[in-house]
């Protein structure tokens, strides 16, 4: 298997890429995808493999450039990182590049060059934009691409693909997912204009189900982030929601009254190649409509309950429900497990009746014990939610 | 509104073509176009294919407020006008103008930002010119980046202003001519607009640097 570099894609492809396969990401246009194939190549060229990449927009020095703007130095895997360029002869440019694709109008001209190309073993062939040679060279350029993939598979290499997904006719649509092992969707969320980007699972050959779909962000520098838009905190009133909300985050506000919270608490998280709005709710239960109004649009939710206090399960059992009953992913944290006499998960899973199914996390919120715990749990539930 | 001193209505979220023969004036009668709707406190997102980003600002900056202006820049990179290019607030650059993806990519995230983060209701999106475009890419290839456009400018209710450097009646543009709702040909001092059973046409001037509109004839 060799890493797809997309934040959380490899658990949803089952561990990675295999060998001999090919993945293509299939862009919505207005949505900047273009940036997953990079990614899958930089991953893979700083894990030491062997790379190509076939550029049919740009000449090769400005796809230098686009690396740079993600903080991705590729200079220096100098052989490493072979460039075909397929733009300079469309506009009678030169070229310095190693290959150069001299009638990027006729597919036969790639043919020859992916051929010599695909011979070493185990190498990374991107194509900046499958799309672009579609639209320079024609409808029956998948045949050929079914003709590469099949090369790649004896040969060991993987290919990777973006495509954008321009209003195209449903033969050249059917046929793309035919010869693909694996197929993207990157896409926009928004009905006027696009507000935000997510990408999903659309097909995956070598697993039995394959499902995940998560939102993202492009940082400059950084690549590809996961994004969840918004996370909420609930629990009783002084179970530890606010330093939880802390705990997370890498910068966080509260409004506060003789310290406790009286609006809500808002943070922001940044977590390996996540990030990820996070809201406290107050407890007492006059806020109970504020709860309800920012549950609207959330994606998830913690329950966080005070360990020491068995008399307050009731009224966390009562707040989980609210959000349940939206189908809202939610994990319950324990918090405050280290006072002495704070119950055990067996004992506040007994005593609130809570199914197997909902996970219980200890943590200690003040010093941070288990709150990234509780947060990667909950991140793996909202991937498989989507 | 379309234009405060062209006395016409078109429907909010049309699509306009302006073309013409080559040095006709099109580019300019655009330029004119979002220079009013920019003095009316509404968005413009300006994709050039001919002049830089940095010239195009300067026009608008030396006649209005620009805080509306977003500018897409496809040429900069390619002709590597500049050494260092990088993204300001106002201007986006494309790698070139074969990269439709890019530029795409880059006129939506202008619209989310007027739209939602600076409330701007009123949103025109003007590519200068589409001539550009059918020199580097086939028809199919732009008639489908427009095909997205043209939806886009529909679902925002704003409007579409497209230069052409050619006759509109040229068979080789016709593919292109089906997502537009309305034409419009200058030639000399005349602007015609026909479309949407519209059919005025106006006697125009450009003199020390401001659009003359005669009345309708």
């Amino acid at each position: 298997m060799i890493p797809s570099g997309i934040p959380r894609l490899d658990s949803f492809l089952g561990g990675g890429i295999p060998k001999g396969k090919t993945v293509m990401y299939l862009i919505q246009p207005e949505v900047e995808g273009e940036i997953f194939g990079m990614q899958t190549l930089y991953k893979n060229l700083e894990e030491g493999r062997k790379g190509v990449f076939i550029t049919t927009k740009s000449d090769p020095q400005i796809i230098k450039e686009n690396f740079e703007e993600y903080g991705w130095d590729i200079s220096k895997y100098g052989d490493k990182l072979i460039f075909v360029d397929a733009y300079s002869s469309l506009i009678g440019s030169e070229s310095d590049a190693q290959y150069l694709i001299k009638n990027p109008n006729d597919i036969n001209s790639y043919n020859r060059i992916i051929n010599e190309i695909v011979e070493e073993s185990e190498t990374i062939v991107t194509f900046g934009s499958l799309s672009s040679i579609v639209d320079l060279c024609g409808d029956d350029t998948l045949d050929h691409v079914e003709k590469w993939n099949e090369m790649f598979n004896v040969n060991n290499a993987i290919g990777v693909y973006n495509f954008t997904n321009w209003p195209y006719s449903e033969e050249i649509k059917t046929k793309l997912n035919e010869i693909m092992n694996t197929v993207i969707r990157v896409g926009g969320i928004g009905e006027r204009v696009i507000l935000g980007q997510y990408y999903g699972i659309l097909k995956v050959d070598w697993l039995e189900k394959a499902k995940g779909n998560l939102m993202f962000k492009i940082a400059k520098p950084g690549g590809v982030k996961a994004f969840i838009p918004k996370v909420l905190v609930t629990g009783p009133f002084n179970a530890g929601k606010s330093t939880f909300v802390r705990a997370l985050s890498t910068r966080s506000v509260s409004v506060d009254r003789m310290g406790t919270t009286v609006a809500l608490d808002k943070g922001h998280i940044e977590y390996e190649d996540i990030t990820a709005d996070i809201f406290g709710t107050p407890g007492q239960e006059r806020f109970d409509p504020i709860l309800k109004c920012i549950a609207n649009e959330a994606m998830g939710v913690f329950l966080i309950i005070d360990s020491t206090k068995p008399e307050s399960f009731s009224r966390a059992k009562s707040m989980l429900e609210k959000t349940r009953a939206k189908g809202l992913p939610s994990v319950v944290v324990a918090n405050k497990q280290d006072i002495q006499h704070a119950l055990s998960i067996e004992e506040i899973r007994e005593k609130m009746k809570l199914p197997e199914s909902i996970e219980i996390v200890p943590t200690d919120a003040v010093k941070k014990k288990g709150v990234f715990e509780a947060f990667e749990i909950l991140i793996k539930k909202i991937e498989r939610s989507g | 509104m379309f234009h405060s001193k062209l006395d016409i209505d078109i429907p909010k979220g049309s699509n306009i073509l302006l073309s013409g023969p080559p040095l006709s004036g099109t580019s300019m009668i655009a330029k004119h176009i979002c220079l009013d709707a920019l003095e009316r406190k509404e968005a413009v997102i300006y994709i050039s294919t001919k002049e830089s980003g940095e010239k195009i600002q300067k026009w608008f900056s030396e006649r209005t407020d620009i805080k509306g202006l977003g500018i897409v820049d496809c040429i900069s990179k390619s002709l590597r006008l500049k050494t260092s290019i990088e993204d300001s607030n106002n201007i986006k650059y494309v790698s070139s103008s074969v990269d439709l993806t890019g530029v795409s990519v880059k006129y939506s995230g202008l619209l989310e930002r007027f739209w939602n983060i600076e409330e701007y209701k009123n949103i025109r999106i003007t590519i200068d010119s589409l001539s550009t475009l059918l020199m580097y890419s086939n028809v199919q290839t732009v008639f489908r980046f427009l095909h997205i456009l043209t939806g886009r400018v529909k679902k925002i209710e704003g409007y579409g202003i497209f230069t052409l450097d050619e006759d509109s009646e040229n068979p080789q543009v016709a593919p292109i001519r089906q997502l537009i709702d309305i034409i419009t040909k200058i030639n000399k001092n005349k602007i015609i607009f026909s479309g949407f059973g519209i059919k005025e046409e106006f006697e125009f001037e450009i003199k020390e640097g401001k659009l003359i509109v005669g009345g309708k004839k």
